[in-house]
């Protein structure tokens, strides 16, 4: 089952190759494969939607949608055919150009980035060789259309949003990119297929300190970037309404949810291919563990939602310059010390596994003992001060 | 086949470029012209890609459609809203604007015209990363450490400026 779409490619070829010219029957070949990966992200975006709202539901001691359909697995069909019959409102005073053009900026490039994903070893649309480059770059024309629909709206609001997108777009995308160094430095391309490939015998997630701290601030940067909660400034409800999207309603806002999940779902792929050792697994294919660790990453986000309230403004800021760029930084240096002394070729998996742990645990400690400190200070002086009012 | 799609795709690339570039100049809102520089500017990047250099096609998404482009959008949020440019500037800057449009023209094409195009005969279908790392930390090691303080130097600047103290 591993080789499926190999086979199936050579098949499908060799069929068109009999009745069409070598070249079109390449070109159809790829385009198939286009359709393939967007009718799959359609299908990923469904499910998420659905699988969001479930799992918020029980964080939050509710059920969540189960009217429409089992489970109600099919409420994101009823809301895609709500949105698609609403009448199209653009205001009166906006950029219809720019207006109309936003939510279009913001889709394509988050689809774009489905093309070099590698599904499994023979799952690729394009492995390219700057792979890694085209994610990164991609990943950052999304927050474009924000800022555009935002400006477009002619909407106080809207505009604050906007800039809240540009800010933290601006703040984050540092870190995100040195967080990623580590593991092309690991690896030594910056092909993601290479990536996942020079993952076969220790994923990078497993390097002393690098992966963790790699991915976890890759992670968070990622979440940034896509804003979603913690980091939805942007959109903040309770702040600034709906932010760069408020005025848009219909297809229009259908197209900036669609890209919210693609990302969201873009993200998670990504740090299953740079961490997590992409299509790389034991008994089942390869492309069914690569979607099954991007999902697990898309219900850590989901969690992270649920549970974290949203940042001040200047939190998000400082968080990003303060916190994460050191902390890159430092992260890349450990990353060559790892490289030059071969530990992932050199120590086993295992081996590696208790070092992380072990390095996890006394953190874990670390801080708890900083925090009861912290805690006895701040007790003492209010103690003395309620023995001084009684006495 | 694939040297007429290579032709086909140079030539609407190239038109775009111009076509964003021309708009970035007589576009009659700030925001428009942005949109038009990004046109200009993804076009550039969609050469570079039939060019071969796959590097500085990402790096150029990368660097000049998202970061600067987002800085300029949101430069532009923060002036004032509704700022109409004069049609046409005074003379004096005119002539001035004239002069150095001018010198710009005739060093490109002079360029242009100067340097020995090479051609190959098959698509250069080989990565550039590996060659443009080994470059830059051999023969152009100096330039590379001195960019990269410079730009370290700036970001600790930019974290200095932003202490609120």
């Amino acid at each position: 089952m591993n080789d499926l779409f190999a086979t199936l490619h050579a098949v499908l070829l060799g069929l068109l190759r009999a009745v069409l010219p070598e070249g079109l029957a390449q070109a159809l070949v790829t385009l198939l494969g286009i359709a393939v990966v967007l009718g799959f992200v359609a299908l990923v975006v469904m499910s998420q939607i659905w699988a969001e709202r479930k799992v918020i539901a029980r964080i939050q001691d509710r059920v969540g949608p189960n009217r429409v359909g089992p489970f109600g697995l099919l409420q994101s069909v009823a809301d895609a055919l709500k949105l698609l019959s609403k009448e199209d409102v653009v205001p009166a005073r906006a950029d219809r150009l720019v207006f109309v053009l936003a939510p279009l900026i913001v889709l394509v490039p988050s689809l774009m980035i489905f093309a070099v994903l590698p599904f499994n070893w023979d799952a690729t649309v394009a492995n390219l060789d700057v792979g890694v480059l085209y994610v990164l770059a991609l990943a950052t024309l999304p927050t474009l259309g924000i800022v555009l629909a935002g400006w477009a709206s002619y909407n106080n609001y809207s505009l604050l949003g906007a800039m809240r997108a540009a800010a933290q777009l601006v703040s984050y995308e540092v870190p995100e990119v040195l967080a990623v160094l580590p593991v092309v430095l690991l690896a030594g391309t910056l092909s993601l297929w290479g990536i996942v490939q020079a993952q076969s015998s220790a994923w990078f997630i497993l390097a002393p300190v690098v992966g963790p701290l790699a991915f976890l601030t890759f992670l968070i940067s990622g979440i940034a970037e896509v804003n979603r909660s913690p980091f939805d400034l942007p959109e903040a409800e309770s702040e600034i309404i709906a932010g760069f999207h408020m005025e848009y309603s219909g297809m229009r806002f259908a197209l900036f949810f669609l890209a919210e999940y693609a990302n969201a779902f873009s993200v998670s792929a990504v740090a299953a291919t740079l961490f997590f050792g992409g299509w790389h697994g034991w008994l089942l294919p390869g492309y069914v563990w690569f979607v099954l660790k991007a999902y697990l990453l898309f219900l850590v986000m989901v969690w992270a939602r649920g549970t974290l309230p949203r940042l001040r403004y200047d939190q998000l800021l400082a968080f990003a310059w303060k916190v994460l760029l050191p902390l890159t930084l430092v992260n890349l240096v450990l990353a060559a010390v790892v490289k030059e002394l071969r530990l992932l070729e050199v120590v086993p998996w295992p081996a590696l596994l208790v070092i992380n742990l072990g390095v996890v645990g006394l953190l874990a400690w670390g801080y708890s003992q900083l925090y009861a400190a912290a805690q006895r200070r701040a007790a003492v002086p209010l103690l003395e001060a309620a023995q001084g009012a009684r006495s | 086949m694939t040297e007429v799609v290579a032709a086909g795709a140079f030539y609407v690339f190239a038109l775009a470029a111009l076509v964003g570039g021309l708009g970035v100049v007589s576009a009659r809102h700030v925001v428009r012209s942005a949109l038009f520089l990004m046109l200009a500017l993804s076009s550039v990047a969609a050469i570079y890609v039939l060019l071969s250099a796959d590097f500085v096609a990402a790096v150029q998404i990368l660097i000049y459609t998202g970061a600067i482009m987002l800085l300029l959008l949101f430069a532009i949020m923060l002036t004032p809203q509704q700022v109409e440019l004069p049609p046409f500037a005074s003379a004096g800057q005119q002539v001035a604007a004239g002069v150095v449009a001018a010198a710009l023209l005739a060093l490109l094409v002079g360029t242009v015209l100067v340097t020995p195009w090479p051609l190959a005969a098959t698509p250069l279908d080989r990565p550039t990363t590996e060659a443009i790392g080994q470059a830059m930390l051999t023969t152009f090691v100096f330039p590379f450490e001195l960019a990269s303080l410079v730009l370290l130097v700036g970001l600790v600047g930019a974290l200095l400026l932003a202490r609120e103290d």
